[in-house]
């Protein structure tokens, strides 16, 4: 019974991801037919430029971004729910996102606004300083969390330590944003709303590779995670060096984190909220059929937020403006119903 | 032929207790006992004696303050095994709360098989077997496909034997596997365990406060007395030699070895002798009478003595004491 269930909802998430990737293509502010988007897709030019730049230059990239950034979340999300013992974790909430967003305002403000969202992001150089502010940043935060949870056995505490990292990390960002030149803060704060259309064609190969070698590898973590479920005691007792797989899954949750964040900025409730979709739909824990789950709800959700931001007609929507929406009634859906749902207990 | 028992496990010079910081609490010390094939050990002790600890260093969740746990024959310390090595040698059960409501019963037993399989965790057909069997070794194989979170506590725990069965260790360590649970399912975990022993040729080690089951289906016993000492020996042999007197602080705890369990020492004012023919209508007779502050012995002689032979009596008897009270 549960293994069709699986099977149904896997392809219904494939058939979802199809159809949000193909509205994605057709919508937008500009209005190209479908017969034409497919003509550019399969290349064949339209005849005119600027469709096909628009087809082949911001509407697919902007795809891919969402799908693969959106999965990375969500995955994310699910190590860290495992790993913390906590199904509230996310990297947002714990304020890895943060952290990321932090060590990119210390590499944007100090360059005074030459790299930044979607428009200045161009040389490779600074580019890359972006993702290495990223990386250090939510390796930092991991880190601390990482020696609070030593002390900290309480979950809840440990959320509240990540919420208080937030906070801090946050005056951090303001304090740097008034010593700042205006065009830093301005390209930062643009930045800090979220987007899916921030890679150009020419960054995504880097940003696919950095993305899909850590969800590949996450793959090996199954079984460990599988055994964490029963909590450390348990999970040594199958064979897990808990303290090295603890280190392993955050060093993957921070590359995912941290690579999606300083391309996309930081983008909150995905990598919360995606697991527990991903939960309920398959009814199990169980990580070999929550992984791919999530890996696919993830890219959905992601594309229907990016899909959401562009059919607007006052113009383009922050993707952060988005996700609140579809993930705080799922969150409060949870909390309210804790008891009934069967991975709580 | 391997003997069913074959000492399996010993520890030498154990010291077990807690760190916290630079401060080092020992709780028991020079501990030197060995685990058997084919043998349930029950391990009783007040709260805090280090029961718990105890099992924690034989299962190497943490290190033991000093001495080592090693494998008897090679002489190779459980310690310095690696979690994997380690996975095979000794199962686990414990009672501690886990966010594991949405697995199967079946997907929780396959843990079990964790040790063996690759690094993506897929199961072949032996493994498949192996969970089969544990599943009905426990009698949860009906439940097979039913999640975690509906099932009783009781079936919970004997889901979390089949998950150390399927793990097919020659020790299994129980941290109070009947915590938790009505007399029925404390019944059944503990007659199931002693078969697995028995049956199965497992060496057993279970902590509990269960004292009367211990005594009955535990072969030997650990007892943690009350200045901290570990006494080890076959369960009649503490139980005659006055061992289990020493395990609470409270003078008014005696063990009453003619039912296996502790009573309450209850003040008396005087003395009877009882006529009964039935064990029953004795103990409720006894129990009635000392309620009352009067303390019944066989031997006496000059005592009042009271005569109960029916139900009938017995009815009687509470009428007169309650009359006397008032």
């Amino acid at each position: 019974m549960s293994r069709s269930r699986f099977t149904i909802t896997l392809v219904a998430l494939a058939a979802m991801l199809l159809l949000l990737a193909a509205a994605c293509m057709l919508f937008g502010s500009v209005h190209i037919e479908a017969g034409v988007v497919w003509n550019i897709l399969t290349g064949h030019s339209s005849g005119n430029r600027a469709w096909d730049i628009i087809v082949l230059q911001t509407r697919l990239p902007m795809v891919l971004t969402a799908t693969l950034a959106g999965a990375a979340l969500s995955v994310s999300g699910l190590l860290l729910q495992t790993t913390f013992n906590n199904p509230l974790a996310g990297p947002s909430i714990l304020g890895v996102s943060t952290g990321a967003g932090l060590g990119v305002a210390v590499v944007m403000l100090a360059l005074g606004g030459t790299v930044g969202s979607t428009v200045v992001l161009h040389s490779t150089g600074s580019y890359l300083a972006t993702l290495i502010g990223a990386l250090v940043g939510a390796g930092v935060v991991l880190l601390i969390l990482m020696l609070m949870a030593q002390v900290v056995h309480s979950s809840t505490m440990l959320l509240i330590v990540g919420i208080l990292v937030s906070y801090l990390t946050s005056s951090i960002v303001s304090l740097l944003n008034s010593i700042a030149s205006e065009e830093g803060v301005h390209s930062y704060v643009t930045w800090g709303f979220g987007t899916f259309s921030g890679v150009s064609t020419g960054q995504l190969p880097l940003f696919s590779v950095a993305l899909l070698v850590p969800l590949c590898l996450a793959v090996f973590m199954i079984k460990p995670l599988n055994a964490l479920l029963l909590g450390q005691r348990y999970a040594e007792n199958l064979g897990v060096n808990t303290r090295t797989t603890r280190n392993v899954l955050l060093l993957l949750t921070g590359l995912l984190t941290a690579v999606v964040t300083a391309y996309c900025g930081p983008i909150a409730f995905i990598g919360l909220v995606v697991p527990h979709i991903a939960r309920l739909s398959l009814g199990t824990s169980n990580h070999a059929r929550l992984f791919p789950a999530t890996l696919l709800a993830g890219a959905c959700v992601a594309l229907a937020c990016a899909l959401a931001s562009v059919v607007s007609p006052y113009g383009i929507i922050p993707i952060n403006a988005i996700t609140p929406i579809i993930g705080v009634p799922i969150i409060v859906y949870i909390i309210l119903n804790r008891r009934r749902i069967n991975y709580f207990n | 032929m391997e003997s069913q028992h074959d000492i399996f496990l010993v520890t030498r010079d154990l010291d077990v207790g807690y760190r916290n910081g630079r401060r080092v609490t020992t709780l028991l010390s020079g501990i030197n006992v060995d685990v058997r094939r084919g043998q349930m050990t029950a391990l009783l002790g007040r709260n805090g004696a280090g029961k718990s600890t105890l099992l924690r260093a034989l299962t190497c969740f943490t290190r033991p303050l000093k001495g080592r746990v090693e494998l008897a024959g090679s002489g190779v310390a459980l310690h310095d095994m690696t979690y994997a090595e380690r996975s095979r040698f000794v199962g686990l059960v414990t009672t501690e709360r886990m966010l594991a409501g949405a697995l199967t019963v079946q997907e929780m037993v396959e843990m079990g098989r964790q040790p063996y399989t690759g690094v993506l965790g897929r199961l072949g057909r032996h493994d498949h077997e192996v969970v089969d069997e544990a599943l009905e070794q426990v009698g949860i194989a009906h439940k097979r496909h039913e999640m975690l979170a509906g099932l009783s506590d009781g079936e919970r725990q004997k889901v979390m034997i089949a998950k150390a069965l399927a793990q097919r260790t020659p020790l299994i360590v129980l941290d109070e596997p009947t915590a938790f649970l009505d007399v029925e399912s404390r019944m059944e975990v503990m007659k199931l365990l002693h078969k697995l022993a028995h049956d199965e040729g497992k060496a057993i080690i279970l902590s509990t406060h269960d004292i009367a089951q211990a005594l009955m289906l535990a072969d030997t016993l650990w007892v943690i007395t009350r200045d901290n000492t570990l006494i080890a020996g076959p369960t009649e042999d503490l139980v005659t030699n006055g061992t289990m007197n020493s395990v609470f602080n409270d003078d008014n705890l005696s063990f009453n070895a003619a039912i296996g369990d502790y009573e309450a020492r209850v003040e008396t004012s005087r003395t009877v002798t009882l006529d009964c023919p039935d064990d029953t209508l004795r103990y409720a007779a006894t129990a009635l009478l000392l309620r009352h502050g009067i303390a019944v012995n066989a031997q006496a002689t000059g005592h009042t003595g009271i005569v109960v032979h029916t139900p009938a009596d017995l009815v009687a008897l509470r009428a007169t004491l309650t009359q006397e009270r008032q």
